[in-house]
């Protein structure tokens, strides 16, 4: 099965998604690339990474909602903190890691 | 940007009902600042998707450009990527974003215009990545163009799960079926009452002709249990399976499979499982009514099921039970853009007129109520059966407290 992927041109909509420049970012040390401004999580999940934290018993978690209401898609981004990555725009040489809670077991 | 903003009007929330709300106030000489978490203001609007019984596509997105226009043409300052926390009587808004954003705005007069969050259902593996919201579905693909999986299965038959189907569908996501979803009890609802709720919910915007047809027959329990049999296979394309339950999801990391059960006539599971890979499920509870920035302000709350949850007690001008405080769109109870946006205009004058705006704003009110009405008794989805039941109820109890 083939992962998520990005919709060239959307058969009613046309233009989907932002048109932003293509930025390099990491993501636990991993070099990857976006679009500049487009949601953290959704460049995350072009690149085929859906587990974005780790739950307190060590379970994988990612985007659930999308619009930022049921918090599952925490990250850590330097500079910022931990964030939603469904809302957090992304920028040039962002640095992003798995989120994890405070005491959570490792998975 | 001041970390501080002083406004006549405050809107929270940039969906059709606030962005309605912030014309109207901005079009009577209010400085109005509406406060949105989204990257772009439209709220939910800007995903959604559908094809209308004229088989033309409504496309969400313009109309969230065009409230948005006339938002900001009326002279509305619209903020976004920034998120209200909490509200002090008077009223004070306390607000959290990047860099310069406002930490704080006062505002004579409150718009609360937060919309309707979804609700999970509790199946195991629901918070498997790969399993998202049917409202994510939309986000991904509608707005960021993002098609999250390719074999895809909806969990939750209601409004949402029908609309996901379909959009998904469009961008040529192989979509496995529209299915109920077992309770913690080991049941699902039975096919027949399931029938009769999506009749009563989505009957007139139903994709299918005979979902639409068969609305008037199987509101009588019996018929629907007979013509349960008789059901479409599929609604625009997607195979519907109110016959069988997603129990429960599995998969190493993510989402790569959904164990399935039929269902009896009682909502019963048979004992035989089937699996089906899948690397998207939609998971829908339904919606409920955002209402957290109110408790605790002095807006009186009230449950009402038919409206999708708990909502603030309101009154025909969208007040509350705080002074300067109105409410409009989901925050109220649970219904489509149009009707958001007619009670926005609504909240949006009364709030004008609780600013000091003149009294030209009064006399659009009556016409800005009839709109109301309208638009609810045209609206084409339902996500509450009990919808009309519950807007008696709610006006009962606030003339009550009037009264006393």
């Amino acid at each position: 099965m083939s992962g998520p992927e990005r919709i060239a041109r959307h058969p009613v909509l046309g233009e989907v998604g932002g048109a932003g420049a293509p930025v390099a970012f990491s993501f636990d040390g991993r070099a990857l690339s976006g679009r500049a401004g487009e949601p953290v999580g959704v460049a995350l999940l072009a690149a085929g990474i859906r587990a974005l934290r780790r739950s307190r018993g060590g379970e994988p978690r990612g985007i659930h909602c999308a619009i930022g209401q049921c918090m599952e898609c925490r990250v850590e981004i330097d500079g910022l903190g931990v964030r939603r990555a469904c809302l957090t725009p992304l920028r040039d040489g962002m640095v992003v890691r798995t989120h994890r809670d405070p005491g959570a077991a490792d998975g | 940007m001041a970390s501080a903003l002083a406004v006549d009007v405050a809107v929270l929330g940039g969906g059709p009902a606030g962005l309605a709300a912030a014309a109207a106030a901005a079009a009577h000489g209010c400085a109005v600042a509406l406060f949105d978490e989204g990257p772009a203001p439209g709220g939910r609007l800007v995903g959604q998707l559908h094809r209308a019984r004229d088989g033309r596509w409504r496309v969400g997105r313009d109309e969230a450009e065009r409230l948005r226009d006339r938002a900001a043409g009326a002279g509305a300052t619209l903020v976004t990527g920034v998120s209200a926390w909490a509200l002090a009587p008077g009223w004070e808004v306390y607000l959290r974003g990047d860099g310069d954003a406002p930490r704080r705005c006062r505002a004579r007069a409150l718009v609360v215009a937060t919309g309707a969050g979804e609700l999970a259902a509790p199946l195991p593996g629901w918070t498997l990545p790969g399993a998202i919201t049917p409202g994510a579905a939309q986000v991904l693909v509608n707005v960021h163009g993002l098609l999250p999986g390719r074999r895809a299965l909806i969990a939750g038959a209601d409004p949402l799960g029908l609309e996901a189907a379909q959009l998904l569908e469009v961008v040529g996501a192989a979509v496995l079926g529209i299915h109920p979803v077992a309770g913690p009890d080991g049941a699902a609802e039975p096919p027949a009452d399931a029938l009769r709720r999506l009749v009563a919910t989505v009957g007139r915007a139903a994709p299918s002709p005979l979902l639409r047809a068969g609305g008037r027959l199987v509101r009588r329990r019996a018929v629907a249990r007979a013509a349960v049999p008789l059901l479409p296979r599929t609604v625009a394309g997607v195979p519907l399976r109110l016959r069988e339950a997603v129990v429960a999801l599995r998969g190493d990391g993510r989402v790569e499979e959904a164990e399935l059960a039929a269902v009896g006539a009682d909502g019963r599971l048979g004992a035989r499982r089937r699996t089906v890979a899948a690397d998207l499920v939609c998971v829908g509870g339904g919606l409920r009514p955002l209402v957290e920035l109110l408790a605790g302000c002095g807006c009186e709350l009230v449950e009402l099921p038919g409206l999708g949850g708990t909502v603030p007690l309101h009154g025909p001008d969208q007040q509350t039970t705080a002074p300067g405080a109105f409410v409009a769109g989901g925050v109220t109870g649970v219904e489509g853009a149009a009707v958001c946006a007619a009670q926005g205009t609504v909240a949006g004058l009364a709030a004008a007129l609780a600013a000091g705006a003149p009294q030209a704003a009064r006399r659009e009110l009556a016409a800005a109520r009839a709109e109301v009405a309208r638009q609810r008794a045209t609206a084409p989805v339902r996500f509450h059966p009990g919808l009309e039941r519950a807007r008696a109820r709610q006006r009962t109890l606030w003339e009550a407290r009037c009264a006393s």
